[in-house]
């Protein structure tokens, strides 16, 4: 009796934390989707950051294999980033990458990221990824997970670098990495 | 009240100083407390209000990216301030997000309610509460909701007040010995003056002076005081000096006026000797009564006199008499009898009226009257008549006289301004002159009415009348007349 009660117990726990691993996987991506629209309130660009053909349209492109899935499309087909319309590219080009405001570089281009930042590092582009080590190379916010928690790093000097000017209640909620990244790190 | 007015000047000036340093410090320190209560007050307020809305900004981030615990450790900084009770942040669904709130020694000592989540400031039971929305670019991220104690400022206030209450006291020990040593420079030379004053008094020794040691208020005091000794004495040294020239005047008038007087009196003297002897000339000359109307301002008299008798006496051969003696000798002669005759009219009371040339008047029952007149007069000529009988001339020749008698009313009086003369006028006066000059010598003539008048008034006569008969009178006709002799030559009177 006991030890089917323990069994029972042991069960229990685990269907619990799978749920719970499930439910963070499940959410990552849709709490990355939206941290995007919340980084971007804290965040200003500049104007020429916007293309004359672009300028009504807040545009992210998705640099990579594309972990999102739907969720992005889904997701801001209503919502809007800075009262602008949002517009979502994927592409797995470099050269593709264009005029944008959001660069998401997915985990599947970290060979490659080297280029991607002397790409765009001189742009007034954010660049967000989600890959360890990609903010002491220049990428300027990069997600990781602490204590099931969605965290992110920020360089700050590489946005700066950028034209980019993130507010200090960005600043605050992020782990700042101090290096210029890219070519001269 | 009136206590206040016994204590001594310097007692007034300590409790006056300690008074006034005192109401305005303790006035000052109200003051001060209130403003400063009102100032922490405000800044309580103000700082509040910023610290909410500081802390609300500083959770925005959190409050975006869900961050509890970070939102937590933001409010948890507030630890430091200490009027800070707790802060709690609301999201946007009005649901609790993170709070913190201070530990204190006693257990719920402040009551924790969720407030009506508005902009709002407000005090509940001693606590301040700020509610404000969490704006961050015109988005609302939730409200924060701080509260803050009063106990803060109160504990800082009431410090304050102990401190200023101590230094109130300080002050207020410090400012009566100050008062006390300091009020010496205000009472001592007062009482400096006081002394002085007392001592001049008592001595009188205006010469006395007082040190200036001062320019200042006091020091124009002893000045003024010094100049006013100053002119007192001066003053003194005149009026004495007055005082003698007075006293001097005073002796010197005396004497003036003791000379004068004693002048006065020998003058007063003469005057009343010249006054008698003019009394005496003037009742010479007047009748007493008659004198004294004039002397009591009378300027005319004339009086009527119903009944009254007149006599003259006239010096038979007179021109005779002139022709043969010298003029000192008629006048001595004259004198002579004439002084005589003074004596009777004075013995028998008549009135001389005057002498005309040899010719003696005399009157009766003028200026006053008397029953006897007619008596009288006649005595007189009785007397004239014995008188004659033995006067005469320093060479041995008998004088001889006519005498005339009436009476019968005659007007009396003064006449003239000068050289008074008291006189007879009237029917009488012209009868009995008449009588003498139409008289026999040595015999008394009279008129018939002098006859009937002494017939009246006596009976038994001791004169008789003898009638001369019808005889002529100058101015008055045919009269007649009656000579008067004694019955009893030896007998003198009637």
């Amino acid at each position: 009796m006991g030890k089917r009660f323990l069994y029972s117990f042991y069960l229990l726990i685990l269907i619990f934390s799978y749920n719970i691993h499930a439910g963070e996987l499940a959410d990552e991506y849709e709490l990355k989707a939206a941290f995007l629209e919340r980084f971007a309130r804290f965040i200003e660009w500049q104007p020429e950051s916007w293309s004359e053909d672009n300028k009504d349209f807040f545009e992210i492109v998705i640099l990579g294999d594309n972990p999102f899935g739907k969720k992005l499309d889904k997701l801001y087909s209503t919502q809007k980033i800075k009262n602008m319309t949002v517009k979502i590219r994927y592409t797995k080009s470099i050269d593709e990458i264009g005029n944008c405001q959001i660069l998401f570089i997915c985990p599947s281009m970290s060979d490659r990221i080297n280029q991607i930042i002397k790409k765009v590092s001189k742009k007034n582009i954010l660049t967000i990824g989600q890959t360890k080590g990609f903010c002491e190379k220049g990428v300027h916010i990069n997600f990781y997970i602490s204590s099931s928690k969605l965290k992110f790093q920020i360089n700050d000097k590489a946005a700066r670098n950028s034209n980019l000017q993130i507010s200090y209640l960005l600043l605050q909620n992020a782990t700042i990495i101090n290096s210029v990244g890219g070519e001269n790190e | 009240m009136n206590n206040h007015f016994t204590h001594s000047f310097s007692t007034k000036i300590k409790v006056i100083i300690v008074l006034i340093t005192s109401s305005i410090l303790i006035f000052a320190a109200l003051l001060i407390v209130f403003t400063e209560y009102k100032i922490l007050q405000k800044d309580l307020i103000y700082n509040s209000v910023l610290n909410s809305k500081l802390i609300g900004e500083y959770c925005v981030g959190y409050l975006v990216f869900d961050d509890d615990k970070g939102c937590y450790d933001i409010l948890s900084k507030t630890e430091s301030i200490q009027y800070i009770v707790d802060v709690t942040i609301y999201d946007t669904t009005n649901n609790e997000y993170a709070r913190f709130s201070r530990k204190y020694p006693i257990k719920n000592k402040y009551f924790y309610e969720k407030p009506i989540l508005n902009d709002s400031v407000y005090t509940i039971v001693n606590l301040l509460n700020i509610v404000k929305p969490i704006y961050y670019k015109n988005d609302l991220y939730g409200f924060i909701h701080l509260r803050s104690s009063y106990d803060y400022i109160n504990s800082k206030i009431l410090n304050y007040i102990l401190m200023i209450g101590v230094l109130l006291c300080i002050t207020l020990i410090l400012t009566y010995v100050l008062a006390s040593n300091f009020q010496k420079i205000i009472s001592k030379p007062i009482l400096n003056l006081a002394k002085l004053t007392n001592e001049i008094s008592i001595s009188g020794d205006y010469t006395r002076q007082l040190k200036i040691t001062s320019k200042d208020e006091i020091g124009i005091l002893y000045k003024e005081f010094n100049n006013m000794l100053v002119e007192i004495n001066k003053r003194k040294s005149e009026r004495e000096q007055k005082e003698q020239e007075i006293r001097k005047l005073n002796e010197e008038l005396e004497e003036k006026v003791k000379n004068r007087t004693k002048e006065l009196q020998v003058e007063k003297e003469k005057t009343q000797e010249l006054l008698n002897i003019s009394d005496h000339l003037l009742l010479n000359i007047l009748p007493e009564p008659i004198a004294y109307r004039l002397k009591n301002g009378e300027s005319t008299l004339a009086d009527r006199f119903e009944q009254a008798s007149v006599i003259f006496i006239d010096i038979v051969a007179f021109t005779d008499l002139v022709a043969k003696y010298s003029p000192e000798v008629i006048v001595k002669m004259l004198n002579k009898i004439f002084t005589e005759f003074d004596k009777i009219t004075a013995k028998y009371g008549l009135e001389k009226i005057k002498t005309i040339g040899d010719c003696y008047m005399a009157a009766s029952g003028i200026p006053e009257y008397r029953e006897d007149h007619a008596e009288s007069v006649t005595n007189m000529a009785l007397d004239v008549i014995d008188l004659m009988k033995n006067l005469r001339t320093d060479d041995g020749n008998e004088i001889k006289f006519r005498i005339g008698l009436d009476c019968g009313p005659v007007v009396a009086g003064v006449i003239g301004e000068k050289k008074f003369i008291y006189d007879l006028w009237g029917e009488t006066v012209n009868t009995a002159s008449r009588m003498e000059k139409s008289g026999v010598t040595g015999v008394i003539q009279c008129s018939p009415r002098f006859k009937n008048k002494l017939e009246n008034v006596k009976n038994d006569l001791k004169v008789q009348f003898i009638e001369r008969g019808e005889i002529e009178i100058k101015g008055m006709g045919k009269m007649t007349t009656f000579f008067i002799e004694k019955k009893n030559p030896s007998s003198s009177k009637l």
